[in-house]
């Protein structure tokens, strides 16, 4: 499997394909997609043609292929702190990221079965009106609990920030996605349009305020997968 | 794309595929350093770990089944980074599965991982029969 970039178009001399399970891929890949300024947001999500974020499975698993997840490996590597809402990080059975830690923002303090091995230092509960509950279990996974002023709308990004993460990826769901973009607080959104209709009906961006955006790069893949990133255009 | 492989275990195997060889052992270094320390009612009781005698060094199995999701556990020495990144990705790809999704594991899972190359075939043997281990204790604790 084979990545083209096609935008911005590549200096002249450059490569401008990587081939998966080559030497060299995650390098090519991380200055690719290197952030778009120094501590910044962004977005990365998978949906299909029809705007589902997720496939016939109820998970984004049937969405995703395994260009996607290299890319995804790339955007996790240029942040400090991978970001996802609680009921993202169950249904999507998240695994801990290897090389950045994962940050999980619940409002109830509820996790199901969301049930990470421990680790010390991997996981960071975020919280604004953490539970008794929910302190235990942070202590019992070693993860550090964050809270923060909810009537703040992002007091949760400020806490990730005072707490030395900069640059943060949010990897959904859909509704803390559109939260991030109506409050103004993303810089970039990276979306991965996967070549089907869904017809699963989950809205990938579900936002309530119009914003004019620009392409800022286009990566394919030999399935027909694209992989788009917008930032807002102002003005 | 979709597989009948479970979730965590074929993006295991998808990070591992996406990778030049190189990156692929430090790859499994990297799960090596994550195998999860025993919860401690285990590290006070080694007579209810299982030896996994086709691995050369001494690695030790426990599974646990409650409410229908399977916990795997293992231990290695860290002298053993191959055998404990093995461990390791068992135990995070196993867990939180139910019991007829780790029944249903291909018994040559450990060969898709695309480290034939970088690791002796032994070794690779050797995860194999963990996995087939782990499926036998699994059998074991739903019949009951």
């Amino acid at each position: 499997m084979r990545i083209r970039r096609v935008l911005p178009p590549v200096p002249d001399g450059e490569p401008d394909l990587v081939r998966l399970g080559e030497d060299g891929v995650a390098e090519r890949l991380d200055g690719w997609l290197e952030g778009p300024s120094a501590g910044w947001t962004r977005l990365n999500l998978v949906a299909s043609i029809d705007g589902s974020a997720r496939g016939a499975d109820g998970t984004s698993e049937s969405l995703t292929n395994r260009a996607d997840r290299a890319i995804l490996g790339a955007l996790r590597r240029a942040a400090d702190v991978v970001l996802v809402g609680a009921e993202t990080a169950r249904r999507e059975r998240y695994l801990l990221p290897k090389r950045r830690p994962l940050a999980v923002l619940t409002r109830t303090g509820e996790l199901g079965d969301f049930d990470p091995a421990p680790s010390e230092g991997r996981l960071i509960l975020l919280c604004a009106d953490p539970t008794t509950a929910l302190r235990e279990r942070a202590d019992r996974w070693g993860a550090r609990l964050l809270s923060g002023d909810p009537a703040d709308p992002l007091w949760f990004l400020e806490a990730l920030r005072a707490d030395g993460h900069t640059s943060i990826v949010c990897e959904g769901g859909p509704a803390l996605a559109a939260h991030l973009l109506d409050a103004g607080a993303v810089d970039e959104i990276c979306l991965t349009i996967a070549p089907m209709l869904a017809a699963a009906g989950l809205p990938v961006l579900p936002v309530a305020t119009p914003q004019p955006m620009s392409l800022s790069g286009l990566l394919a893949d030999d399935e027909g997968y694209l992989y788009c990133r917008w930032t807002r255009r102002d003005g | 794309m979709s597989s009948d492989l479970p979730a965590p275990l074929a993006e295991i195997r998808d990070d591992f595929l996406a990778l030049g060889q190189r990156d692929r052992l430090q790859l499994l270094l990297e799960f090596s350093n994550e195998l999860p320390g025993l919860p401690e009612r285990y590290s006070e009781h080694p007579d209810l770990l299982e030896r996994v005698e086709e691995c050369q060094s001494p690695v030790y199995i426990f599974v646990e089944v409650e409410d229908g999701v399977v916990r795997m556990h293992a231990t290695a020495p860290a002298e053993a980074p191959t055998t404990r990144g093995f461990a390791s990705i068992l135990a995070q790809g196993l867990t939180g599965l139910t019991p007829e999704q780790v029944l249903d594991v291909p018994a040559d899972y450990p060969h898709t991982l695309g480290l034939t190359e970088a690791v002796s075939p032994l070794r690779i043997r050797g995860m194999t029969a963990m996995l087939g281990r782990i499926k036998r204790q699994v059998r074991e604790k739903t019949a009951a």
